[in-house]
């Protein structure tokens, strides 16, 4: 019982981690993306950084990602080659993405005025 | 890709997107494209002070996370894709097989309509005058069987129409 006790917030947690991530993902991604086109391991590494390490996608849910969002139309992906370079796969936001991204920035930023208003959480 | 090891991420790559049956291009581009990010993340950790073999490990344990990169690419429209059409190699299945050749006979006409032509009309003339042959005479008293019935010869005699007694 003791142990079900203790690991019970510890596995609250990690399920909470995955499904705010999971429901934000789209939204980094987009906003990442906003200024202009980069490459994969770029995109996880700002990723990493803007969050001071809050945040990680690792290689395995980062393009998987990429590339649904690539299928909906709101991201495109395209090769460039640099001179002395190896060419790398930037991904840039489409007419469409961009859309998408004001829309969800619209509807994070009412949830959490409205989380705020609830929990008693504002932003720093 | 080979990273600074000597080892090569293609290999563990291409085993585990092989169950996606993406189409050869697009695995191609995937494997490149996470090649150079296992390279960049193979190279960070040694900067941090991984060792050779850690650095490798590490890196390649980040493609089971999360659920794992294949099971969380099963959902996209891109994997299952139909097996790519060799010529001369039949699919599984009669109906697909059927289909298959319908398929090629008709890019065959597209490409070489004199050929198909051809093809047609001589289909179209033999059919009927064979068709026309059997009407006339079926098949227990075929000409050919009346020519060998005068001969000797093994084949004549067990052709022989017989009698009932």
């Amino acid at each position: 019982m003791a142990i079900a006790y203790m690991s019970m917030p510890a596995i609250n947690r990690r399920m909470l981690d995955r499904e705010l991530k999971k429901g934000s993902a789209e939204l980094i991604i987009l906003s990442i993306l906003e200024p202009r086109a980069r490459h994969g391991y770029e995109i996880s590494k700002l990723i990493e950084t803007r969050s001071h390490g809050q945040l990680k996608f690792h290689i395995a849910s980062l393009y998987p990602l990429l590339y649904r969002l690539e299928e909906r139309g709101w991201l495109q992906g395209r090769w460039v080659e640099k001179a002395g370079q190896r060419r790398r796969r930037f991904y840039s936001l489409t007419a469409e993405g961009k859309k998408v991204l004001a829309s969800q920035r619209s509807t994070w930023k009412a949830f959490v005025e409205a989380m705020g208003l609830i929990t008693g959480v504002h932003h720093a | 890709m080979r990273n600074p090891s000597g080892g090569d991420w293609n290999d563990d790559l291409r085993v585990r997107l092989a169950g996606l049956r993406l189409s050869p291009a697009r695995e191609a581009e995937i494997v490149e494209e996470l090649s150079q990010h296992l390279d960049d993340r193979y190279e960070e950790l040694r900067a941090a002070g991984s060792s050779d073999a850690d650095a490798r490990r590490l890196a390649l344990e980040e493609l089971s996370e999360a659920g794992g990169l294949t099971q969380r690419m099963q959902s996209l429209s891109q994997v299952n894709q139909p097996a790519p059409v060799v010529p001369g190699q039949l699919r599984p299945g009669v109906l697909r097989g059927l289909w298959q050749d319908v398929q090629y006979a008709a890019r065959t006409a597209r490409r070489q309509p004199a050929f198909a032509a051809t093809i047609v009309a001589t289909l179209a003339i033999a059919t009927p005058r064979r068709s026309y042959r059997r009407s006339l005479w079926p098949h227990n008293s075929s000409p050919s069987r009346w020519r060998c019935s005068g001969r000797s010869g093994s084949c004549c005699s067990s052709r022989a129409p017989t009698s009932p007694t």
